[in-house]
Order: C-alpha cells, then sequence, then structure tokens
C-alpha cells in the first residue's frame, strides 16, 4: 500500500465510524476511530521509513513528530502524542470498557465520544495535511 | 465556592510538581487530577449555582467553555488526558515514565487554561445570572 492509500482508508474508516456511531453502535465506531488514527499514523510513517508494525512503533509515530526526547520532555505542545491518546480512549472503550460495563469512571459520556470524534478527525485531517505538505516538498 | 475552587486547583498543580520532582509519578497523576476537577468546578460556579456531578455534566462543561472560546479541541485532549491516563494512572500505574511525563504536562497546560477561563466567566457580567438544569 503506498503513503497516500493509508490516508484514504483513514477518511473510509472515518466514514464506516461516523455511520456505525449513527446506527448508535457505539463500540464499533470507537474501535474504527482507532483504526483510522492507525492508518493516517502509517501514512506518516511510510512517508519517512519509520517503523508502524507495533501498537508501541505507532505511538512513537508521534514522538517523532512532536521531538519528545527520552524524559518525556517535548519543546513544544506534543500535539499528536496528545491526539494518539485520544483515538488510544476509543480503542480502550471498545476493547475494555465494552465488557467491563461497571468501570463507568472511565467511560465516556456521549458528549465525551462526540468531543473526541471531532479531535480524532482534526488529528487525522493534520496528518494528512502533514503528509501532502511533504509530497509537495520532496 | 468560586475562589475555594481556584484556590484548590492552584494548590494540586503545585503539589503535583514537587510530587514528579520527588519522583512520586503516581501520586502526581491524581493531583492533576484532583487540580482538573477543582478548575472544572471553578468554571461551572459561574454558570449555575448546581455543583456538577458525573462523567457527563464534566463533559458538558468543557465542551460549551470549549465552544464559546474556540478552544474545543485543546479542551477536548487535556481533559481526556487527565481522566483516561492520569486518573487511570493513579489505579494501575500503567503509565510508562516518558507517557506520564507527557501526560502530566498536558494535564497541567489543560489545568492553566480552565483557570484562566473560570475567571474569565466569572469576570463576564451575567456569572451571577441564576441558571436552571440546562446551565449545567
Amino acid at each position: 500500500m503506498m503513503t497516500l492509500d493509508y490516508i484514504l482508508e483513514a477518511h473510509e474508516l472515518l466514514a464506516e465510524a461516523d455511520r456505525e456511531f449513527d446506527a448508535g453502535k457505539t463500540h464499533e465506531g470507537s474501535m474504527l476511530m482507532w483504526k483510522a488514527a492507525c492508518a493516517a499514523l502509517s501514512a506518516v510513517a511510510d512517508k519517512h521509513g519509520w517503523p508502524r508494525d507495533t501498537p508501541d512503533d505507532i505511538k512513537k509515530i508521534t514522538y517523532r513528530l512532536d521531538n519528545v526526547d527520552e524524559s518525556g520532555k517535548s519543546p513544544g505542545y506534543p500535539i499528536h502524542f496528545a491526539s494518539f491518546s485520544v483515538a488510544d480512549g476509543f480503542r480502550e472503550q471498545a476493547e475494555v470498557y465494552k465488557y467491563e460495563p461497571e468501570c463507568s469512571e472511565f467511560v465516556w459520556s456521549d458528549i465525551g465520544i462526540e468531543m473526541g470524534r471531532e479531535s480524532v478527525k482534526e488529528f487525522i485531517a493534520n496528518l494528512a495535511k502533514l503528509v501532502d505538505d511533504q509530497s509537495v516538498s520532496q | 465556592m468560586y475562589q475555594e475552587h481556584i484556590e484548590a486547583a492552584e494548590t494540586f498543580l503545585l503539589a503535583a510538581d514537587i510530587l514528579s520532582e520527588a519522583g512520586m509519578g503516581m501520586i502526581a497523576a491524581e493531583a492533576v487530577w484532583g487540580a482538573a476537577a477543582q478548575s472544572i468546578w471553578a468554571a461551572n460556579h459561574s454558570l449555575t449555582p448546581r455543583h456538577p456531578s458525573g462523567n457527563r455534566d464534566r463533559d458538558m462543561i468543557v465542551s460549551r467553555l470549549g465552544d464559546k472560546h474556540g478552544l474545543r479541541t485543546e479542551l477536548d485532549l487535556g481533559l481526556k488526558s487527565v481522566t483516561n491516563e492520569l486518573h487511570n494512572h493513579f489505579y494501575t500505574g500503567r503509565l510508562s515514565e516518558q507517557d506520564l511525563a507527557l501526560h502530566l504536562g498536558i494535564g497541567g497546560t489543560f489545568v492553566n487554561r480552565m483557570i484562566r477561563l473560570a475567571r474569565l466567566e466569572h469576570s463576564s457580567p451575567q456569572h451571577d445570572q441564576p441558571g436552571g438544569e440546562d446551565n449545567v
């Protein structure tokens, strides 16, 4: 798969997620939000030749984008890492809290889900722009 | 109670810095959670006299402030960093040192933003008008 195919896949997954949320399938939609973010991050990794085979590889793409050092310091606000964490939160909502609804403290409200969907969409749009900008400059 | 919430948020945040420097990351994470809760309550105090309870009230307050001030995504990233990661870390210790440092920074930024928003809301002329259920 080529770099821009991953971006296309991310947009397709987002559209599918929207349909699931609209149908009231919160857990299915949440998992698709996570997959869409991973696809967009894979596009960035592919562009740079960075590893992207494991969940840890995917997270470390955000470290590279935010220039995070080994102690966890970043020269600016780590926007990619923070956005990734929201996407990973969707995965957790789908994988963990679906089966542990008693963990209500960590189960997102409908408003939390709505805000998170917007944040992940913005994240993916920013990653797509990053890939596109890099395409132009190379 | 507005001022008490502001002072509590600032004190929790200061404590988090001290605890983090002392290598007590798990407690620092919960201190940032406490600071975030207090800052949200401070902002809410200017919107309605009713004390917020539960995730949905908290999310609604942050969502409304985000909409009003054009900070919706920024506040969402910060809130979820605090609630999903730092508060969870207090129970599970699941964050690596690197991720913990990042989330403590993100959480601190969120709290400082919420304190500024709370002050803005408190200083606006309509802050002391009575609110109903819809104003949570």
